[in-house]
């Protein structure tokens, strides 16, 4: 018996604007996926938390801030501490091309741009489990 | 598989508590032989059941409930279900939203699950779950579920106290809570007590309360709460607790224990049985034969259910 992907959509730091997220949530959902969102203002160590507890397949952090390359680094950094070095690490936000290239080269999966078709997540998330 | 978790488990590790619970999610064999083991440990844990219609505030009552129970006890559980899409057999579970104050705190897990339906084959599996919790050493576990239908029922058998969550409505009439509703509540919640008309509907829950006879002895509470600011919390912890002494008082807890018991094993059985039917190939046979039959208006389903059940039993005696 297949048990569905299950996604954990996480908006960490300070903006407030998840309308992005939910769009996220919503594609992803309808793609035949578990999601869970977690709301606003996350911390990091939040986050790690409802990923540990939820036991998801993949994180995704949405992150409009400009703080992507410490947010992503410790949300990575206390995923492995936790024993979650499994666990895919992915996101999107407005994050520019040379920062993306960095952090996947810190274990961060994919980052997906502004404006990315949502069925292209839901695709590349299947993928990882295909 | 599951092997490698049942140590770290047993001494505290919420990854190994996470992982067991994915596994018994899975079902199978795999998720039996984890809730074979567990056995021995569970039933230590106070088990309250939340259910009420979608937006009624169950999640945001279970956000201040567990803060507030977590001050007196080292572990918290949850098991929050939200239904699954019919149509892509997908689920947004959102009820972690809603429990910002408990989400910080490791001495409280949360576990989201989706109802998931006929669609995957798996059913939801709340209580299994919150056995995984409470063997894990939670001394109280909420389970929020959504109001109606099969897993309500499962779930009740489970609970030590159940909460139904209401929402005041204006115009809305405490005879048109029929639905089921008004049977399984241990305490009535009056959520949103803040809006117009709460107070009203309040005292006509009360009221409505009073004319039915007290199942077993208990006659059910009304608290009003706002539990988005934590209004009516403490009476509401107040209003459990009494209905826990009244359970312990009359024998009640080891009463809901046996009973509990008793339909689990029933409920599995009859799975079990389910499955054995239906990948029996007699019965494949038996049914692709009598099928033709019954569309053409020859024999009735009823005919046809009776002599696929009797090809179960000539196989048997016959193997
Ligand atoms: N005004 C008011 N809103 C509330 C109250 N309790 C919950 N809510 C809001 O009602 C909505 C649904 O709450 P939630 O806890 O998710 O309900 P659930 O679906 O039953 O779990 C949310 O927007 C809450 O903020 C309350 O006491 N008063
Ligand atoms: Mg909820």
């Amino acid at each position: 018996m297949k048990k569905p992907i299950k996604v954990l959509i996480a908006k960490p730091g300070l903006d407030g604007h998840d309308r992005g997220a939910k769009v996220v949530a919503n594609a992803l959902r309808d793609a035949g996926m578990e999601v869970i969102y977690t709301g606003l203002h996350q911390t990091p160590e939040m986050i790690v938390e409802a990923a540990l507890q939820e036991d998801v397949d993949v994180v995704s952090l949405s992150i409009l801030s400009g703080a992507h390359m410490t947010l992503f680094p410790r949300v990575k950094q206390l995923m492995d501490q936790s024993g979650l070095g499994d666990v895919y690490l992915i996101g999107g936000g407005i994050i520019p091309e040379k920062d993306a290239k960095q952090l996947k080269t810190m274990g961060v999966k994919e980052i997906f741009g502004p404006g990315t078709d949502t069925t292209a997540i839901a695709e590349f998330i299947r993928g990882l489990f295909a | 598989m599951h092997e490698q978790y049942m140590e770290r488990f047993f001494s505290g590790d919420p990854l190994a508590a996470s992982r067991l619970m994915s596994i018994v999610e899975r079902g199978a064999e795999e998720g039996e032989a984890v809730l074979d083991a567990i056995f021995p440990k569970v039933g230590r844990a106070y088990r309250i059941g939340v259910t009420g219609l979608t937006g009624a505030g169950k999640s945001s009552l279970i956000n201040k409930l567990s803060c507030s129970y977590r001050r007196e006890v080292e572990r918290v559980g949850v098991v929050a279900v939200d239904p699954t899409s019919p149509f892509s057999g997908g689920a947004l579970l959102g009820d972690r939203i809603r429990m910002s104050d408990a989400r910080g705190d490791a001495g409280i897990f949360i576990r989201s699950v989706a109802s998931r339906g006929s669609e995957t084959g798996l059913s939801a599996c709340a209580n299994e779950l919150a056995d995984v919790l409470d063997a894990f050493g939670s001394d109280v576990i909420f389970l929020e579920t959504i109001g109606v239908g099969q897993l309500e029922y499962k779930v009740r058998f489970s609970v030590h106290t159940t909460l139904v969550v209401l929402v005041p409505e204006a115009g809305d009439d405490i005879q048109s809570l029929k639905s089921g509703l008004m049977e399984i509540g241990d305490v009535f919640i009056v959520n949103k007590a803040d809006r117009a008309h709460g107070d009203r509907y309040a005292d006509d829950l009360r009221s409505m309360l009073e004319l039915r006879r007290p199942a077993q002895g208990w006659r059910p509470l009304v608290v009003p709460t706002v539990a988005v600011k934590g209004g009516g919390i403490p009476e509401l912890v107040d209003a459990i607790g009494r209905h826990k002494s009244f359970l312990e008082r009359n024998g009640g807890i080891e009463q809901k224990r046996i009973e509990a018991l008793r339909n689990r094993i029933a409920m599995v059985a009859e799975e079990k049985l389910k499955d054995l039917f239906w990948n029996d190939r007699r019965i494949a046979q038996a049914l692709d034969a009598l099928f033709p039959e019954v569309l053409n208006g020859a024999k009735s389903p009823y005919q046809a259910a009776r002599e696929l059940v009797a090809a179960l039993s000539i196989g048997k005696q016959g193997g």
